[in-house]
């Protein structure tokens, strides 16, 4: 017993060298924000647009329908309901992603389209699909199946908050999460079919935006937010890096008005950052 | 001498459900479907089970001549630099709109149709599962159908469960599907077709999906449900469809392959055993073939086409069983030895006479004679003599 017991005064003694000590938590959650916030993948540094092409699809539209809200950088896909971002926190608390963030604006804000007839309706959404999957799938090829590009562009994207190794180990697993989308969607890569799915996907956004203001006449839609998220993120993401080149990016500069209409729609609604 | 082989050859999934494809892409470019009846060309189909046919490793595949094309996209193409062109009358506007809506279909409302027949317990295991072992020879239908829902499962990883307007959990793939559905519905409106009174490219690709989202006779009709109920007016596009293809000119009859003959067995065993496996999977596709086109919106036409052609499939498996055990009695039996079957005279030897070795013949006056290692000969009178001492008698 006396050996028991100078034993436990020894462990004692020893655990006494490293007290507990309990810190504040690094971030506690509101339980409901007085203004919705809708958090986005990374932005650049003082810029206002995401680098990711949903989230600043996202930003896009609750801008054009005059959503209130506030925007916060997030680096975290897990954070969100769906796994990817962007994802919005509702006044409410209620967490949304996906094409709730779209249903919520659209019973929210009822004037926002409301000035489309039911065939144009029809058109806006059949024609938002374009971007969706070809012009997604050219932004997919140029960022992450090309070696260089994926080295010199996406990598810094995904690894500039990271500290080693988690830098050189996240990017390439996100590089391989989207080569296996690819593949999930296409049997083979033919980077021929890839690019003429964008030249007719561009072509139609060509025909279809001519020379007006919008797509649709003289107020944005939900169609306009799409296609100028993945016409800013080509047209921006590779004019910086060296050595990088990106094939969709020529082939939007075949189609001035659309270079012009991705220009006007930045100039005047992305010229201050809000927080 | 003029050529009579039509130029072009369609290579595509076979029929199933009443319709010529089980496989949306190859039936907007076939036949009850569209492009190549639409544009009134000459084509032949050639029904196939094997992607890797297709440098794309997709079907369709369209050969012109020797030229290989594949991929629903590129085949319409190709058509229309031969000539053969739908769109010819459409506006560049329209166009764009045409290429909108037909990618909408191909994405969002394919999507929609692939989680109703892979992801859906109760259609993959009694839908897809048998009409892909329809296609496919005895050893890849046990793994191919796993290999493409492995695919599909992937593909739909992205959609979630969320509540719909009634606040009920549904999968996102759905919801979408009904945006997709009323988009075409709000496009198509009270015209006959969606860019007037002519056919399109878009009227082919978008009878050949809503006609397989208009399916009946799924264990778990989702889309066919939401298609009737809620847009009548696609259901009955679709119908209008089905009915003013008839009018269009049928494929080609496709070349028959030659006859099973006794040298091809001794020389190409393999491609014997391969032409065997098919005939039998032929005669199985005809006891089990649904005899009637898909008629939408009759669904008591549709159950007693179904129970007829179960009753023809129990009525097989019976006889089959009857065959099957009447084989294996023979089978048992004469392996067995309990009975033989013999052939040739039976003669009645004399085994009281095996005291001798060798063997017994007899010899003109009807006495005994051995050939064997010794030899005794008895007269009438008695003498005895030995070999050699009878034939000098």
């Amino acid at each position: 017993m006396e050996y028991l017991t100078a034993a436990q005064q020894q462990w004692t003694a020893f655990t006494a060298r490293f007290p507990l000590e309990t810190k504040e938590p690094v971030w506690t959650p509101e339980n409901v924000p007085a203004v919705s916030v809708l958090f986005v993948f990374n932005r650049a540094a003082n810029g206002t647009t995401s680098m990711e092409v949903d989230s600043l699809a996202a930003q896009a539209l609750l801008l054009f329908a005059g959503y209130p809200h506030i925007v916060k950088d997030c680096h975290e896909h897990d954070q969100s309901p769906s796994g990817q971002l962007p994802y919005l926190l509702t006044t409410k608390g209620k967490a949304l992603a996906g094409r709730e963030i779209i249903d919520e604006v659209m019973d929210q804000i009822p004037g926002f389209g409301s000035h489309l007839k039911s065939t144009e309706k029809a058109d806006s959404f059949a024609i938002s699909s374009l971007a969706e999957s070809k012009l997604h799938f050219g932004l997919l090829y140029d960022l992450w199946y090309s070696p260089q590009n994926s080295l010199k562009v996406a990598f810094p994207q995904y690894s500039h908050d990271r500290p080693w190794p988690l830098k050189e180990v996240l990017p390439r697993i996100r590089r391989w999460e989207q080569m296996d989308w690819m593949l999930k969607h296409h049997v083979t890569i033919d980077k021929e079919e890839i690019l003429d799915d964008v030249k007719v996907a561009l072509s139609a956004y060509a025909v279809q935006l001519d020379q007006k203001q919008y797509l649709f006449g003289s107020k944005p839609t939900l169609a306009d937010a799409t296609l100028f998220a993945y016409l800013h993120i080509l047209l921006s993401t590779f004019n910086t890096a060296a050595g990088s080149h990106s094939h969709a990016r020529d082939i939007i500069m075949r189609h001035d008005n659309l270079v012009q209409y991705a220009r006007r729609i930045w100039g005047s609604w992305f010229t201050e950052r809000i927080e | 001498m003029a050529s009579t082989q039509p130029p072009f050859e369609l290579f595509a999934w076979g029929p199933a459900w009443g319709l010529d494809s089980f496989d949306p892409f190859c039936m907007s470019v076939q036949r009850g479907q569209c492009y190549l009846s639409l544009s009134c060309a000459s084509w032949v189909c050639t029904k196939s089970s094997n992607p890797k046919i297709s440098p794309s490793g997709e079907l369709p595949l369209l050969r012109d001549g020797t030229i290989p094309v594949a991929g629903r996209a590129n085949i319409i193409r190709h058509l229309k630099r031969k000539g053969f062109d739908l769109d010819a009358n459409l506006t560049p506007l329209q166009l764009a709109q045409s290429a909108s809506f037909i990618n909408l279909i191909e994405t969002k409302l394919y999507d929609s149709l692939l989680h109703t027949l892979f992801m859906d317990a109760k259609n993959y295991s009694e839908d897809t599962v048998r009409v892909y072992s329809k296609q496919l020879d005895f050893v890849r239908r046990f793994y191919v159908p796993e290999v493409l829902k492995k695919r599909v499962v992937g593909r739909l990883a992205g959609y979630r469960m969320m509540l719909d307007h009634n606040q009920e959990l549904v999968n996102e793939v759905y919801l979408n599907a009904k945006d997709v559905f009323q988009a075409l519905d709000d496009k198509l409106g009270d015209q006959l077709f969606f860019f007037g009174d002519k056919p399109t490219t878009l009227d082919a690709v978008a009878y050949a999906h809503l006609s397989l989202h208009a399916l009946p006779l799924l264990t778990n009709p989702k889309l066919h449900a939401i298609l009737t109920f809620s847009f009548p007016n696609l259901i009955a596009y679709i119908t209008r469809m089905q009915a003013a293809l008839t009018l269009y000119p049928p494929p080609s009859p496709s070349p028959t392959p030659p006859s099973l003959h006794i040298v091809s067995i001794l020389s190409d065993p393999s491609g014997a055993f391969s032409a065997i496996a098919a005939d039998v999977s032929r005669l199985w596709s005809a006891l089990t073939s649904e005899s009637a086109p898909a008629s939408y919106g009759d669904p008591e036409l549709d159950a007693r086409e179904k129970r007829k052609r179960e009753a023809r499939v129990e009525t097989f498996w019976k006889w089959m069983s009857v065959l099957g055990a009447v084989g294996f009695f023979v089978g048992y039996v004469v392996a067995n030895g309990i009975v033989e079957f013999r052939s040739g005279d039976d003669d009645d030897h004399d085994d009281d006479d095996e005291d001798y070795h060798g063997h017994h013949s007899q010899d003109s006056k009807g006495h005994a004679v051995v050939d064997g290692d010794s030899f005794v000969y008895v007269d009438e009178d008695g003498n005895v003599f030995t070999e050699g001492e009878s034939e000098e008698e």
